[in-house]
């Protein structure tokens, strides 16, 4: 077990180097950057171009090098002081630009995870233990349309109920006073009385298909003969469906963590760039459409840091809950 | 009365199934389970429709996608009427003459029905000329009003242009670029999943931590960092592969990793052992036993894949990082209703998203359908 | 052994399983009584029915079936209980499942969840019906395992059932099943799934416990060799009915039922080399959906007789001795049905 850890740790290590890699590649692919629109844009208003500014970056950054110097100027910094670089156009350090905006990220993803499985669990173990009854169609019927329902729209269509019927926006996740305060216990409280709106509409596609994996799971356990040996015991049913199927199907659902927290990060971003939340989401795709690399990779390389942790903790939480795993690994 | 099945009658059954009732092929058989499904033969219907139409959308629209009202910028949709002022029925559906006048109070345009002209519904009306399938010189649309009149059944957008002919061409958009995307997926994913069930040992070792590395990653956050990468001076169609690899090289994951799945539990199968042991020659396994429980496994799990690539594009469109005007999505089309004020005034906007959805869901009880009707084994 | 007093009275058990294709009747009017000591064999082709009849007895048929009938247990302390007209689900029914009657199932592979250990599947018995107490539930455990003869039973009840051989598996849940010493152990096909060596060990092994604990069986099977060696008396199973009843000696020397006189050809003899494909009977199992009138295996049968066999009914009639038979060939049987009005006018 414990070297079982050790080298999932190091894989993940491994990862997260690849990561860096390929993030940095594709952030700084596409033709131009900021810093050659920014001379030109300079150009075109008729003052010549800051010289002086524009030769500093450059240098800082080794920009009119080739791309892997760049990113060893760019990943040294980062490992050594966790200087993730400089935004252009912000003129500031990315670091203090982008933490508050991640910690938020984390902070929805998680509640929306934990909102995912909150809701998925009962529901399945109804919809299994009812199965054709008018509950289990109403809750299949729903899902379908939860599965189908791209974030973004869900919360567009949100956002107009919620102004529309209750005169309200749900933008934001603080109030305005809240919005640029230090944080304290009422700023907290603001953000979770803030939360439920967008975590809803970032969970609705996830819990629609943990739903479906688990109810399916569950009715392909019922029919095991170890549930029926159980039943033949005398063990009542509640406990009995908890103990067996339930425990068994738990299993996919956590391996299951490491495809619903990219997708929840995911909708995670689209959803804050609808609805105008301070995450990381909305900062991405300006940093994408003004190239400005240093904020656009540092954010697409925290959010995966994210995931492959997700994928990570998963993994450890299911060698650690199933035995059968346990075996495989330590033989 | 058998005690343990020995394995020889195994084998001899499948020969004599071979033979005798190749009659019905396993996709006659798939087909009549298939049609048994209501919902799903239902929602191949409407996809089979929702192609046609919109490969003839500029027949089938009433106006140009790019025809501008001026004087029906954010006009609400048309109401198609059947009983005039006077309560006198006809028979054929009428819209009224539509003005617009600016309210004082809210300093909004409201258009307002103006119940002294009648234009008649007509079906087959000249208006915007078009070339149809790039080949067709027509200008022929499927229905229309009497001039001078307009028909808008969906509203207008801000330019005052016909929402639902420029929904037709964003659903030609979206549901092509989703099978681009596909395409090239299938063909990364069958060459990935394929050498690595195939070769096993370390190269399936490397495929599948390649797969595992891609899937660990946020989807929607790469894609957005993918489509900055195509170039700002590509023409539509060029953006449109563009766009279409850019779905694909995350898309193909799953594929490779179902087919590499399949390719090793079906090489372990019983009846391909079987068949082997009856000395049936490898190229005789391959298209007689393994292709068919192959196919039917990767239709399926294609056709679970379309709606991916579409909810992609649209919220890549959306976001304005995939298809850009001139070329229209239905992501494009949902940009104008971005803002919640605009929404809430003009509700019809959201009608794209209407259209995402039923063909999102058309496509899961598609493939759900398929599903069932492919696995023999699995109960409902 | 057998003191002549009824355990279990089943009679006309009907459990029909209501499908897309029609209603199956996988349990169809079997009556049946299993004494107090007795070892009662339940022989039939896949598929008559002999396992629904066992989950029935438990009332843990799938729960869309339904069940109709009596199943009258007479327990240990208290009145007799009709099982089918209790709740599937109620606390009556639990405390019988495992604790009156037990029952051990053909796959031990599956029979164990892999997630728990075996003395944890074990020991959920035992507290569900001897002592809520752990480390009392637990020495009873160990004492089971011990009984059923699986070395080092202390440290195998940590172990997880995958960690267990298919024999050991099967011992371990014998041990489970006996662990609250239940009137009644319904065996369905326990020793099927196990080599030959193996098989003989547990048959052995189930003899022994069962002449210890005084306790019925009910053992189903579809070896007839594994009947003549564990049962004394013989019920035979066709499409959801007993069509044949009596001792092991009678069966098998005499047998009445042309059912049970094809099934009997289909055994391998003395001398014959036992793992061999037999002779079959003619015709295939019927799936018993829409299932003609007359008696179930007129369509196989050899001496079948037309214009009667095809549309009455025969019902299940003493011929000899304590045999019973299901059989238009017996007069007693003719003389039965006509009574019963059934088959006033057809005959002749
Ligand atoms: N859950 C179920 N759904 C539908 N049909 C069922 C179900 N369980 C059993 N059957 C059907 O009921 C009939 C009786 O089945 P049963 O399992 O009792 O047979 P069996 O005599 O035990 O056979 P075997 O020797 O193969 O164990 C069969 O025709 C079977 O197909
Ligand atoms: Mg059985």
């Amino acid at each position: 077990m414990g070297r079982y850890i050790a080298k999932r740790f190091l894989y993940v290590l491994f990862v997260l180097g690849l990561v860096s890699l390929v993030v940095f590649y594709i952030i700084n692919l596409p033709p131009g950057s900021w810093i050659e629109n920014y001379a030109l844009e300079l150009e075109a208003a008729g003052s010549p171009a800051d010289s002086s500014e524009l030769t500093f970056l450059r240098g800082r950054y080794g920009l009119d090098q080739p791309l892997h110097i760049q990113y060893l100027r760019w990943i040294g910094p980062l490992l050594t002081e966790g200087d993730f670089g400089y935004s252009f156009e912000w003129r500031q350090p990315v670091w203090p630009l982008i933490a508050d905006r991640l910690l938020l990220t984390v902070v929805v993803s998680l509640a929306s995870l934990v909102f995912v499985y909150a809701v998925a669990i009962p529901i399945a173990l109804y919809s299994a233990t009812h199965q054709y009854s008018f509950g289990d169609y109403l809750f299949s019927f729903l899902g379908i349309f939860g599965l189908a329902t791209p974030s973004f729209l869900l919360a567009l269509v949100f956002m107009v109920i919620m102004l529309r019927f209750f005169g309200v926006s749900p933008g934001g996740l603080f109030s305005p006073e809240y919005l640029n305060a230090p944080w304290s216990p009422a700023r907290v409280w603001d953000l979770l009385i803030h939360l439920p709106v967008p975590v809803i509409v970032v969970g609705t596609a996830g819990t629609a298909s943990v739903i479906r994996i688990l109810r399916s799971q569950l009715l392909d356990e019922f029919q095991k003969q170890y549930v029926i040996t159980a039943r033949a015991k005398g063990v009542s049913e509640s406990r009995l469906i908890l103990k067996y199927p339930f425990r068994m199907a738990l299993n996919p659902i956590i391996s299951n963590i490491g495809t619903l927290l990219p997708a929840i990060v995911s909708g995670s971003t689209i959803v804050a760039i609808v609805l105008g939340l301070p995450m990381t989401g909305p900062l991405l795709l300006r940093s994408i459409i003004a190239q400005d690399t240093y904020v656009a990779a540092g954010i697409l390389m925290m959010l995966s840091v994210m995931t492959v942790l997700g994928v990570l903790i998963s993994d450890l939480l299911l060698a650690w809950l199933d035995p059968r795993i346990r075996f495989e690994k330590s033989n | 009365m058998d005690i343990n099945p020995p394995a020889e009658p195994k084998v001899a059954s499948i020969n004599s199934k071979a033979t005798n009732y190749d009659v019905l092929s396993q996709r006659q058989l798939i087909w009549r389970k298939f049609k048994r499904h209501r919902v799903a033969l239902l929602s191949l219907y409407v996809l089979v429709i929702l192609y046609i139409v919109v490969l003839l959308a500029e027949f089938f629209a009433p106006y140009g996608a790019f025809q501008r009202h001026s004087q029906f910028l954010l006009a609400p949709p048309t109401p198609l009427r059947f009983v005039d002022e006077q309560g006198v029925f006809h028979l054929r559906p009428f819209v009224y003459k539509m003005t617009n006048e600016l309210d004082r109070a809210t300093f909004q345009r409201a258009f307002i029905e103006d119940t002294s002209e009648k234009y008649f519904f007509q079906l087959f009306v000249r208006g915007e000329p078009y070339l149809l399938l790039g080949f067709i010189n027509s200008d022929i649309h499927l229905f229309g009003v009497e001039e001078p009149g307009v028909f808008l059944p969906f509203g207008t957008d801000s330019l005052g242009r016909d929402l639902l002919s420029r929904l037709l061409l964003g659903a030609r958009t979206s549901l092509f670029v989703g099978l681009i995307g596909l395409i090239i997926g299938f063909v990364l994913g069958l060459f990935f999943g394929g050498i690595s069930g195939y070769y096993g040992g370390s190269i399936d070792l490397f495929v599948q931590r390649l797969t595992e590395f891609l899937q660990s990653l946020p989807t929607l956050p790469l894609w957005m960092a993918l489509a900055a990468l195509v170039p700002a001076e590509w023409t539509p169609v060029q953006v449109y592969f563009g766009i279409s690899s850019v779905l694909a090289i995350i898309g193909w994951t799953s594929l490779a990793r179902v087919i590499r799945g399949k390719l090793i539990s079906l090489r372990e199968e019983d009846y391909v052992m079987a068949a082997r042991l009856s000395g049936v020659s490898e190229a005789a396994i391959i298209t007689r036993h393994l292709l068919p429980g192959f196919m039917s496994y990767l239709i399926v799990h294609l056709t679970l894949a379309v709606p991916q690539m579409i909810i992609g594009e649209t919220a890549l469109s959306y976001l304005g990082l995939g298809i850009r005007a001139p070329a229209v999505s239905l992501g494009t089309l949902l940009q104008d209703a971005q803002s919640v004020q605009t929404v809430t005034l003009s509700p019809w906007l959201l009608i794209p998203g209407g259209m995402v959805i039923l063909i999102v869901v058309a496509f899961n009880f598609l493939g759900d359908g398929l599903r069932d009707a492919a696995d023999p084994y699995r109960h409902k | 052994m057998s003191q002549k007093s009824p355990l279990l009275n089943i009679d006309n058990l009907k459990v029909h399983l209501p499908l897309e294709e029609g209603v199956l009747k996988a349990v169809d009017g079997l009556s049946l009584t299993i004494e107090h000591g007795q070892t009662l064999g339940l022989v039939g082709e896949s598929g008559c029915g002999k396992s629904m009849t066992a989950l029935s007895i438990l009332r843990i048929a799938p729960r869309f079936a339904q069940t109709s009938g009596s199943i009258v247990l007479h327990p240990r302390s208290g009145p007799p209980l009709d099982l089918v007209g209790l709740d599937a689900e109620g606390k009556t029914i639990r405390t019988i499942r495992g604790g009156e009657i037990a029952m051990i199932f053909q796959e031990p592979m599956t029979s164990f969840s892999p997630l728990y250990t075996i003395g944890n599947q074990v020991i959920e018995a035992i507290r569900l019906h001897r002592t809520p107490d752990k480390q009392a539930a637990r020495e009873i455990a160990v004492d089971m395992l011990e009984r059923v003869r699986i070395p080092g039973a202390s440290q195998t009840l940590d172990k997880y059932p995958q960690e267990l051989s298919g024999g050991m598996r099967q011992r371990a849940m014998i041990a489970m099943a006996l662990s609250c010493h239940p009137s009644l152990l319904v065996a369905d096909e326990p020793t099927t799934a196990l080599d030959v060596t193996v098989q003989a060990q547990v048959l052995r092994l189930m003899r022994d416990l069962q002449a210890e604990f005084g306790m019925s069986i009910l053992y189903i099977t579809h070896d007839l060799g594994v009947i003549a060696r564990m049962v004394s008396e013989v019920a035979v199973m066709y499409l959801g009915r007993i069509v044949e009843q009596a001792s092991v000696d009678s069966l098998f020397h005499a047998p009445h039922h042309p059912y049970t006189q094809a099934l009997l050809k289909s055994v391998p003899r003395m001398g014959k080399k036992s793992k061999r494909r037999l002779d079959s009977i003619q015709g295939n199992v019927p799936v018993p959906i829409n299932t003609p009138k007359g008696c179930g295996f007129f369509p196989r049968c050899p001496v079948a007789i037309p214009g009667l066999c095809d549309r009455v009914d025969p019902p299940l009639v003493p011929v000899e001795d304590g045999q019973r038979v299901r059989c238009f060939l017996y007069p007693e049987v003719v003389a039965v049905a006509e009574q019963q009005g059934s088959i006033a006018h057809d005959v002749q």
